[in-house]
């Protein structure tokens, strides 16, 4: 048995693995006409997790977090200076080829498609270089262009295509070997409303019939919150929180929003602090575990003037954004 | 290994289609690619030509000799680019600079084996060959070359010192890339031009130095006109065959010891920047 | 300084300074290839004379010089503007959202690329080769007026090849070969005109092509009078720009809509 099988076999549920992983680039910046400075950039700083078998996992973090970094080592593109990754059990840099085999890539800026030929010669490239059966070949084509409305563009030249269709197409080629694990880097970069949903029941649809394990990351938390049941938020390097948006949500301090319709200022609303005006309507935030709904109700019954009220969570969105600022302070 | 062979043929077939389909996308598409490569390439040598028809010969060369020089570059620079000059394999720093390693990392292939196949472009890339040969056809009619089957053996053991020699150089120079990517992005292509402008001139009468240092450390004189000299005489002398293997040796594997070390150093640091030009395009 | 000027210096400057960013030892080797590029020229132009060709009446001193200047006033006698690259990628959209007219910021851009090359090649060849005693004094102070009419020239020339390349966007690399082609035989800047057979020489300098290098060259060198050059290259000057002005604006719409 190859070294590659015989660790492929250990851990046999698990997709994907960081374990302590630390990871630096050093930078030349110029000081001056003449003169360099190394400045060292902490990438990824001890980050530890791991995806099972058919997860669903979002992976956030603001700009320069280290999601991209996290990327290449799961890919075997990059090698960490400490720690260990493993994917299906193995060292992706050393048995990249083997690894290949069962992942799939697409980092959204990026495309894997023949700029000058039809789509379809693409996914016939593929077919060869993967060495994909010609029934896996027929079977995945068939159902990729079928979920993922690729039948009108199949024979458009690829340099033709509109981002949300390349972007569609990309998704189809990065699927066509039915990869056991996908790391999908902004798969919705610029994508518009319907392509953004099309795209989203996809990766749903597969993760839940197939039991394909996804690792996705993106700036739209909203996307990621209902695509992925799990969420890992790294910033400067380091794993902030990896848990589910409820957990999240209770760890920030359960923010709840009321909206009032009224006239006139803004009043003050007792345990609650004002956020701005929108729409015609004053936006508060609170927090629920501290402020009870008899005690939120009795304060804004001493208001007068109130001609509506809304009450919900806080967006993910604001969550997170919160969050973010937070971690820059 | 004999299925890592398969599938070299196999890729090899794929991009020869691929490169085809590419050809025949339309016609006026064809046409100008094949006009601009004949132009290209005609005019390339067209200068050293015309000084030797002007100063009767040039470099110890006699014209017409000159034209089987320079018939031999074509062919042997032809050959190197309908296997090579695809998609910036020749021109590999351009790869390496623009990050597009990257794309060659998913990819479930040995990375020689991208190497070797990805570049294969037998119908848009034919050109500088199709020249090549008839350039050195009708100087072997002109100069009354005896073809046996020794010349043809020595002219395939050129060609091949010729390749070796392209690329060696083409990747030693352009691993720099893996360290400088922004700097070094166009490093391959100034060597490869660097061949095509001095590759083609005849070096005789040059200073011993100079003629040393163009056969060894910028090989220019290995290129076609070293080759040529050898031709003509049939049969080289064991300088000829043995400089030009000793030189395209050490430049290989210099070129494969220092990708090698590019790669690892890849791996740690990867590439700061990416372009998408010429990938897949 | 009046502020069109001021924008153009801050662009020429940045651009300058991005490439001080790579570092010189980092662009020593490309500067080194060329350098022995030139060596080999210059030697084999040696060996020429040495065989005794019939040279014209043209010098040795007359060719090395030729040679060196051509490498040494490389960018400016073969102009090229980022503008072809930049169709690619739809960096060009970029200059149409600044305050200013895009043939200056383009200008701007390649006059600020030349300066470290200028710097690191151009002048240590310069000064080398006069210590050697290789006069590359201008034989003609004619030579003034024609190298900025030659870069003028260029700039006209560039843009007509970046309408071509426009209007056949998916054949980049051929527009590209055709330009090295057009450039390695009629411009004169590999191998002078008058070491040309059968009186091509004559016919070549005269040439929309021809005048960009063979013209400053020749008349720098005194291989050739300036009067019948400069007048070339006046009319030339006065027929690419309104033709290069006429097919930018109408390439415009393809170039905004593509690439980015």
């Amino acid at each position: 048995m190859s070294n590659a099988a015989a660790t492929a076999t250990r851990t046999w549920d698990t997709a994907a693995e960081l374990c302590h992983v630390t990871k630096y680039f050093d930078q030349k910046r110029p000081v001056s006409l003449f003169k360099r400075e190394v400045q060292r950039i902490h990438a990824l700083d001890d980050v530890s997790f791991t995806l099972q078998k058919g997860e669903f996992a979002a992976y956030a973090g603001p700009n320069g977090a280290g999601k991209s970094t996290t990327f290449k080592l799961l890919s075997g593109m990059l090698r960490p200076q400490a720690g260990e990754v493993r994917l299906f059990g193995m060292d992706p840099a050393r048995s990249r080829i083997e690894v290949m085999r069962r992942t799939g890539v697409l980092f959204g800026n990026r495309s894997e498609l023949w700029w000058d030929h039809p789509v379809r010669a693409s996914f016939d490239w593929k077919k060869e270089v993967w060495d994909i059966p010609d029934d896996v070949y027929q079977r995945a084509v068939g159902e990729l262009r079928d979920l993922l409305d690729l039948d009108d563009i199949w024979h458009t030249f690829a340099r033709e295509l509109s981002l949300g269709q390349r972007m569609r197409a990309n998704l189809a080629l990065t699927l066509l070997h039915e990869p056991e694990l996908v790391l999908l880097d902004e798969p919705t970069l610029g994508l518009d409303v319907l392509a953004k949903r099309q795209m989203i029941d996809f990766l749903k649809r597969i993760n839940r019939e197939k039991q394909v394990t996804l690792l996705v990351t993106s700036h739209d938390m909203d996307d990621l919150t209902e695509m992925a049941d799990r969420l890992l938020l790294i910033n400067k390097g380091r794993l902030a929180f990896d848990g589910s948006y409820d957990q999240l949500v209770r760890t920030t301090g359960d923010s709840r929003i009321i909206r009032l319709l009224m006239r006139g200022d803004a009043p003050a609303i007792e345990g609650a602090s004002f956020i701005g005006t929108q729409d015609g309507r004053h936006v508060y935030r609170y927090d629920a575990a501290a402020l009870t709904p008899q005690q939120l109700f009795a304060a804004i019954a001493r208001i007068h003037g109130v001609e509506d009220v809304e009450l919900g969570r806080e967006a993910i969105e604001q969550v997170i954004a919160r969050l973010y600022e937070e971690w820059r302070r | 290994m004999a299925a890592k062979t398969r599938s070299v043929f196999r890729l090899w077939r794929l991009y020869a289609l691929m490169d085809l389909r590419w050809m025949l996308q339309d016609t006026a598409s064809m046409l100008i690619v094949l006009l601009s490569e004949t132009v290209q390439n005609l005019s390339a040598m067209a200068g050293v030509l015309l000084l030797a028809v002007r100063f009767g010969g040039v470099g110890g060369m006699t014209a017409d000799e000159v034209l089987f020089m320079l018939g031999f570059y074509e062919l042997a620079s032809g050959l190197c680019m309908m296997l090579f000059g695809g998609f910036n394999i020749a021109h590999i720093s351009r790869r390496i600079g623009r990050g597009q390693v990257d794309h060659m990392l998913i990819q479930p292939r040995p990375l020689w084996v991208q190497l070797l196949t990805e570049g294969f472009m037998p119908f848009s890339g034919s050109c500088g060959f199709l020249i090549g040969l008839v350039l050195t056809a009708a100087a072997i009619r002109r100069l009354h070359i005896a073809l046996t089957p020794v010349w043809f053996a020595l002219l395939g053991f050129y060609l091949l010192i010729h390749i070796a020699l392209t690329l060696g150089q083409s990747f030693l120079y352009g691993a720099s890339a893996f360290w400088q990517p922004v700097a070094c992005e166009e490093i391959s292509s100034m060597i490869l031009d660097l061949n095509s402008q001095l590759g083609r001139f005849p070096l005789f009468g040059l200073p011993g130095w100079l003629s040393g240092l163009l056969h060894t450390v910028l090989p220019v004189g290995l290129l076609a006109y070293l080759p040529a000299l050898s031709l003509l005489r049939q049969l080289g002398k064991p300088v000829e065959l043995g400089l030009p293997l000793g030189v395209a040796a050490v430049f290989v594997t210099a070129a494969v010891v220092c990708f090698q070390k590019g790669l690892k150093h890849y791996e740690q640091c990867s590439c700061n920047r990416y372009k998408d030009m010429g990938h897949r395009c | 300084m009046k502020p069109f000027l001021r924008a153009s210096f801050a662009t020429a400057k940045l651009c300058l300074k991005e490439k001080s960013y790579f570092g010189f030892i980092n662009q020593l080797a490309g500067y080194l290839l060329q350098a022995a590029a030139l060596g080999a020229l210059l030697m084999i132009w040696r060996s020429l004379f040495m065989q005794g060709a019939d040279t014209g009446g043209m010098t040795l001193e007359q060719l090395y010089a030729y040679t060196i200047l051509s490498t040494a006033l490389a960018p400016m006698l073969n102009v090229r503007t980022p503008v072809s690259g930049w169709l690619h990628d739809g960096t060009l959209l970029g200059l149409y959202q600044r305050p200013a007219g895009i043939f200056a910021q383009l200008a701007a851009h390649t006059v600020g690329s030349w300066g470290m090359r200028l710097m690191c090649l151009s002048v240590p060849l310069v000064v080398i080769a006069s210590a050697l005693g290789v006069d590359l004094r201008p034989a003609s102070a004619w030579f003034w007026l024609s190298l900025p009419l030659a870069v003028l020239q260029g700039f006209a020339v560039d843009y007509l090849f970046a309408c071509l390349l426009i209007r056949l966007r998916n054949l980049e690399w051929c527009v590209h070969c055709l330009r090295e082609a057009l450039n390695a035989l009629f411009t004169g800047s590999l191998i002078p005109f008058a070491a040309l057979p059968w009186g091509l020489g004559r016919i070549l300098q005269l040439t929309p092509l021809g005048t960009l290098a063979g013209a400053p060259l020749a008349i720098c060198t005194g291989l050739e009078q300036p009067g019948l050059l400069i007048a070339a290259q006046i009319v030339w000057n006065i027929v690419l720009w309104p033709l290069a002005l006429r097919c930018f604006d109408a390439s415009t719409e393809r170039m905004v809509s593509y690439g980015g």
